[in-house]
């Protein structure tokens, strides 16, 4: 092979350096040719190191470090709405800016990479791990956007009305009448309905301090029979699975950590009047080895009860944890649990639960 | 019984604000989760934290802003184009993961609190900051290659191919994602191409010996210099 390689050869050749995919047999042979050439050309040697170093000029272009913005450059979001398809009238010019702008180029580049829908494998294997990609979590959470408002009222047009009739009802002073009339039924029916709880909350709670005291009897002469025999331990023993006394009425509700984190989006637990004990089983992220201390609070931030305790083998298992509160504490309204375990300076929140208590 | 998989998003949107069934919902999270996971996970990776707990708050956070404020964002959502809404949604997502990280490091560095400097303070150039000999010959590179790519783009659709051009060696998009940038008109194949054929011809001339008029201006066999 005499004649000096020709720019479609070069280009192969370089092509063939950067591409590791095996090429054709016809291809193959030619560039073997191209190769014995270079191999004693330096011509050709010399033309190829320039277009080596073309190249990396090339690379040089990209910066290493995202430029600095200019006064020229147009909000940082105008990247994120291009990237995603959404166009406006500007769009065409603050391309051509991005094109010639470190900084603007920069963020295009990676608000385009963030909405890349292609997964690699390794992020497909994070998404596929991710909690709230398994069907139990999304169905909670279809359940807890559906639940996030009451629906809005459908209004229909009044019939068998005229507008005339329509029109003398509206007339605004029988409607401040009405509104009148009806506030003060309200208030007396809230007043009526507020004195009527705190009866039948004072009585369960009666109820409930006289069964939790013969509890209590029966407990400390089950340990007493327990102990009898055997040498007294210091550490404190885990927490038995809390379980309902007797023939008792009990709510239940299942909470997951952080779920519901919006007001808008509470978990709702029905009391109905009766009940005499509500049973909170908390899902668990970790389970600590140590105490918890468990808080309920209003969301006003009122501590209504609160406990320590070991948590049992049984929550390590299930990776969750269930509390038996007296019914009577759970008066309608928003309410926070709050766990803690211990840690050398003393207590430290590690999961938070919120729910909505009605009747 | 109604299916939901059939339906149109603007149907969905509707059926998710309106009328707020668990099964609206759930056609939305099987339609929109992946992607809205997807975008979390790149950004939330590129500012830091990408932790399965940090995602999947993240994801809860993405849900109620798209509840927030009785539904506005889908209430008031206009197709445009077939996949407008997953363009929408792609920065509503991404907003959130970025109002995240801007108030964890606010109040990371203490929101109102000033910092003091030393008056004598002089911070430390960077090896790329403007001014230093790296960016002065990369200014100088951009301007040499801008002189050859004039010659190598002209022709009717100039202004695309330097855009084209630019994008893919400055800015560093792929051929994919300037094809579906506004005004490129030409698809992935054609993007591709179209960088060969400009890198090729921008190769050949950036390799051109570098010749001196001496050297380039031979004389003639009889002694002439040729015209």
């Amino acid at each position: 092979m005499d004649k000096h390689l020709n720019s479609d050869q070069i280009d192969e050749l370089l092509q063939s350096v950067a591409d590791s995919t095996p090429s054709q047999v016809a291809n193959r042979d030619h560039l073997k040719n191209a190769r014995r050439h270079l191999k004693n050309c330096v011509d050709c040697q010399t033309r190829m190191r320039e277009h080596e170093h073309a190249i990396e000029n090339l690379a040089l272009l990209k910066p290493t470090t995202p430029g600095a913005k200019g006064p020229t450059c147009p909000p940082d979001y105008v990247w994120l709405d291009i990237a995603a398809g959404i166009f406006d009238r500007d769009a065409e010019n603050d391309l051509s800016h991005a094109a010639q702008c470190d900084h603007c180029g920069s963020l295009l580049r990676q608000a385009k990479e963030d909405f890349a829908e292609e997964l690699t494998q390794e992020e497909e294997t994070i998404i596929a791990n991710l909690p709230s990609s398994h069907t139990a979590w999304q169905g909670r959470l279809a359940v807890n956007l559906e639940d996030t408002q009451a629906p809005l009222p459908v209004l229909s047009p009044p019939k068998d009305r005229s507008p005339s009739f329509l029109g003398s009802l509206l007339a605004p002073w029988r409607l401040a009448i009405a509104a009148a009339i009806t506030g003060l039924i309200l208030l007396g029916l809230r007043d009526y309905r507020q004195r009527a709880d705190l009866l039948a909350q004072h009585h369960q709670a009666v109820t409930e301090i006289q069964r939790l005291q013969q509890s209590i009897l029966q407990q400390s002469r089950q340990i007493g029979e327990l102990t009898a025999g055997l040498g007294k331990s210091s550490a404190p023993a885990p927490a038995p699975e809390p379980q309902p006394a007797g023939k008792s009425q009990m709510a239940a509700l299942v909470l997951d950590p952080g779920l519901t984190r919006s007001i808008r989006s509470l978990k709702r637990l029905t009391v109905p009047h009766g009940t005499d004990v509500a049973k909170i089983t908390l899902r668990l992220l970790e389970t600590p080895d140590g105490a918890i201390r468990e808080d309920l609070t209003t969301a006003e931030g009122q501590k209504k009860w609160s406990q320590e305790l070991r948590p049992p083998e049984s929550a390590k298992k299930t990776n969750s944890l269930s509390l038996l509160v007296p019914a009577y504490l759970l008066t309608p309204n928003d309410y926070q649990i709050v766990l803690s375990r211990q840690a050398p300076g003393g207590f430290e929140r590690f999961a938070t639960y919120t729910f909505r208590v009605t009747r | 019984m109604k299916s939901y998989s059939s339906i149109s998003i603007e149907e969905l949107l509707g059926q998710c604000s309106c009328s707020r069934t668990p099964q609206a919902w759930e056609e939305f999270v099987r339609r929109f989760h992946r992607l809205i996971a997807t975008v979390i996970l790149r950004t939330a990776s590129r500012l830091g934290d990408s932790s399965k707990q940090t995602v999947d708050d993240l994801i809860q956070e993405t849900y109620l802003k798209l509840c927030a404020d009785d539904f506005r964002i889908l209430r008031t959502f206009e197709q445009q184009h077939p996949d407008a809404f997953t363009g929408y949604i792609k920065v509503v997502t991404a907003n959130v993961v970025r109002d995240h990280f801007k108030s964890a490091h606010t109040q990371k560095r203490g929101a109102g609190h000033l910092e003091q400097i030393e008056e004598d303070f002089v911070p430390i150039a960077g090896e790329d900051s403007a001014g230093s000999p790296k960016s002065i010959e990369r200014a100088i590179l951009i301007q040499e290659i801008t002189r050859h790519l004039d010659i190598c783009i002209a022709g009717p659709d100039q202004e695309r191919n330097r855009q084209i051009f630019w994008l893919h060696y400055r800015a560093g998009l792929s051929a994919r994602a300037i094809a579906d940038l506004p005004g490129i008109g030409i698809t992935t194949k054609g993007v591709e191409s179209t960088i060969l054929r400009i890198t090729k011809e921008l190769r050949e001339r950036m390799a051109e010996p570098r010749v001196g008029v001496h050297d380039r201006i031979r004389p003639g066999p009889e002694g002439f210099v040729p015209a």
